[in-house]
């Protein structure tokens, strides 16, 4: 990138004299070193500023074995001092494992779903017909929806007189009543289901823009050398359609591993653990059980864990994003 | 369009309705929910009522007024606080994420700024390295007692942004490449979960009397959402040939003045959007506000959480009925900025 020497340069050979004057200047607005700095400063303050001491503080609590029903105010948490025997703790903890891979499982099941219905979608949605705008809109909605409200509405869904179970009633022509959300792998499927119905949307989204960008001489010039639909899909839309589908899978990956809202909303993490992601077993730990500097041990471990996780899942982004564009 | 057989046409119609009608059922259900009186909202009584039989606007009136012995527990309020309390937030969030995320991204944009976009073993290694020299401090100031004032978190915060820029310097000087700030590397945290930091959060907000205050959460939302602003601004400005705040400068314009007087009125389309766009992400969430509000200044979602039945079924209609309010402004500005929502959600790497 030379783009930060181009306005400089221009300055130096127009307004050259005036710009001379004004050097001289303490915080000279006309710099541009001062004006980049200016630009960006702010953003990182207050940023730094606002992360800084919470991290430190996490940090500090994670190493000790305060809570704050023992051993009364947080600052003097340093009289438990006990050398990360939390980070020990966490590492044998197999609820937090569990929680985790809980978490991988969730956010890869519906990822997968997401894309192949949103892909499937896609496609319904290429050619024009009566009506598509409104059922365009229609489509759209429930991304829009505030995840808690949706936790809310699947939550009334999955009940044992809700709807769901009446429309099986309907369906097989008598009485239906599970219990949906008080069942381990019921529960799962529900979390799941309310978690594709939000997402879908957005992967529709992405994949129909994507579908619309395709070259069209080249998919015509396919159609008349005879290629059948699936031979079309594999060999000219799929790889064309690579970069997107991969920004799309990563970005929503990486958003579904925080599930928190719906989860919560819909089954608090129950039954038992069964639907515990990281992030309810977090917030159980902290504000249930309230073992503060356990659940910071615990945080401070996602934090290793995700960062790297990121970095990997990131680099395909770094790329492409460019071309896509 | 023309070749194709009657009977694709029909089938494609037929899915797309089935398809559509099972996405939109959930938001039907919620809608006819908030209508219904109470003998509908349950098949307690043996039946399930698909459509309101006797449409009613009760369980508006209800949530929206104070408890009148009617449903809810005996100290339930009207949700009028928290929708008042929900608007400030967003508002306000939105705005200060605007302020610093569209600076930072004209940054980003127009010079070659440090993204920090760095291999996670320097990230990592660099926070190691802050939190080794700032933990003994951290110690000092816990046993001195000033820790808990708000310039003793004032003074530590200052010494670590002093401490990290230091090493930033020092890493620079063995490391090629991006070295970053703490910052930006930030943006690479996108996959952390929010519940991991918001334990120490609470405690620095406690301390600085912002627990519960419209502020408070302003400040939070704002460095929540901002790097969205980032990413979505800077592409934005990228559209904007580069040629026009050199020509502004040639004529005689600041820095300042062809940010402000040229390229920001011509980015105006996509400021508005992403205004929009934080606004939705800010009124959306519920985790930051369900643990940093308590009685004031509880936003729409915390609100909805906190009407507990004590009788199971007994108060779907007026929780739907504010789900109703609630989901109407991002549903509504989500239409508005449809073209621009992929963009946002992907934080910019599709630009559809």
């Amino acid at each position: 990138m030379d783009s930060n020497v181009a306005i400089p340069a221009v300055q130096e050979e127009q307004v050259k004299p005036a710009a001379r004057l004004r050097r001289r200047r303490f915080l000279d607005m006309s710099d541009v070193r001062f004006f980049t700095i200016s630009l960006t400063a702010p953003a990182q303050y207050v940023l730094l500023f606002i992360i800084m001491f919470p991290l430190l503080a996490e940090v500090y609590i994670s190493l000790t074995a305060w809570t704050p029903t023992r051993g009364g105010d947080w600052t003097q948490a340093y009289r438990f001092w006990d050398w990360g025997r939390n980070y020990v703790e966490v590492f044998r903890d197999l609820a937090f494992w569990q929680a985790l891979g809980r978490t991988f499982l969730i956010a890869g099941v519906a990822v997968s779903l997401e894309f192949l219905l949103g892909l499937g979608i896609a496609f319904l949605f290429l050619d024009e017909f009566p009506g598509k705008r409104v059922f365009y809109a229609l489509m759209l909605v429930p991304m829009m929806i505030v995840p808690a409200v949706a936790g809310y509405v699947f939550w009334l869904f999955f009940q044992s007189n809700g709807p769901l179970n009446a429309i099986i009633s309907l369906l097989i022509g008598q009485p239906f009543t599970l219990t949906w959300l008080a069942n381990d792998v019921t529960a799962m499927i529900a979390v799941i289901v309310a978690e594709v119905w939000e997402w879908t949307p957005l992967m529709f989204l992405i994949m129909l823009s994507g579908l619309v960008g395709l070259p069209e001489d080249q998919m015509r010039a396919a159609t008349m050398l005879g290629a059948t639909f699936w031979q079309k899909f594999r060999y000219l839309m799929l790889p064309m359609l690579k970069p997107i589908i991969i920004i799309a899978l990563v970005i929503r990956g990486m958003e579904a591993v925080k599930i928190f809202d719906m989860v919560y909303l819909m089954t608090q993490g129950g039954p038992a653990q069964a639907t515990e992601t990281i992030s309810i077993y977090m917030y159980k730990i902290a504000f249930q059980q309230v073992r503060w500097s356990y659940a910071a041990a615990a945080a401070m471990t996602i934090l290793v864990i995700m960062t790297i996780l990121a970095s990997y899942a990131l680099r395909p982004l770094q790329a492409p994003q460019r071309e896509v564009a | 369009m023309t070749r194709r057989p009657t009977w694709q046409i029909v089938l494609r119609y037929a899915l797309v309705l089935i398809v559509v009608g099972l996405f939109t059922f959930p938001t039907y259900w919620m809608v006819t929910m908030a209508f219904k009186p109470k003998v509908e909202w349950s098949t307690a009584h043996g039946t399930i009522y698909w459509v309101p039989q006797n449409p009613t606007l009760e369980n508006f009136e209800t949530v929206l007024t104070e408890y009148r012995g009617k449903f809810f527990r005996a100290n339930q309020s009207s949700a009028l606080p928290s929708i008042r309390s929900s608007i400030i937030v967003s508002i306000g969030g939105t705005l200060f994420a605007l302020l610093i995320g569209t600076l930072a991204a004209y940054g980003l944009s127009r010079f070659s700024v440090d993204t920090g976009d760095l291999p996670w073993y320097i990230a990592l290694g660099r926070l190691a390295l802050l939190i080794l020299v700032l933990l003994p401090f951290m110690v000092l100031w816990a046993w001195l007692g000033i820790i808990r004032y708000w310039y003793g978190i004032l003074s530590f915060t200052l010494l670590g942004i002093g401490a990290d820029q230091l090493i930033g310097r020092l890493l620079a000087l063995y490391y090629r490449g991006p070295t970053g700030s703490l910052a930006f590397s930030i943006l690479q945290l996108r996959m952390f979960p929010p519940m991991a930091i918001v334990i120490p959060v609470m405690i620095m907000w406690s301390a600085f009397k912002l627990i519960d205050t419209w502020y408070g959460l302003v400040a939070v939302y704002g460095v929540v959402t901002f790097p969205f602003v980032v990413w979505l601004m800077k592409s934005f400005f990228d559209e904007i040939p580069r040629e026009l705040d050199e020509a502004a400068i040639v004529d005689g314009a600041s820095n300042w003045g062809a940010f402000f007087k040229v390229v920001l009125p011509l980015a105006k389309g996509g400021l508005a959007s992403t205004a929009l766009f934080v606004f939705i992400l800010n009124w959306s969430d519920f985790l930051i506000a369900l643990l940093l509000t308590t009685r004031d200044w509880p936003t729409i979602p915390v609100f909805l959480n906190s009407l507990v039945s004590s009788e199971i079924g007994a108060q779907h209609g007026p929780k739907a009925a504010l789900g109703l309010l609630a989901v109407i402004p991002p549903v509504v500005f989500g239409i508005l900025i449809q073209r621009y929502l992929v963009r946002g959600l992907t934080f910019g790497a599709i630009k559809r």
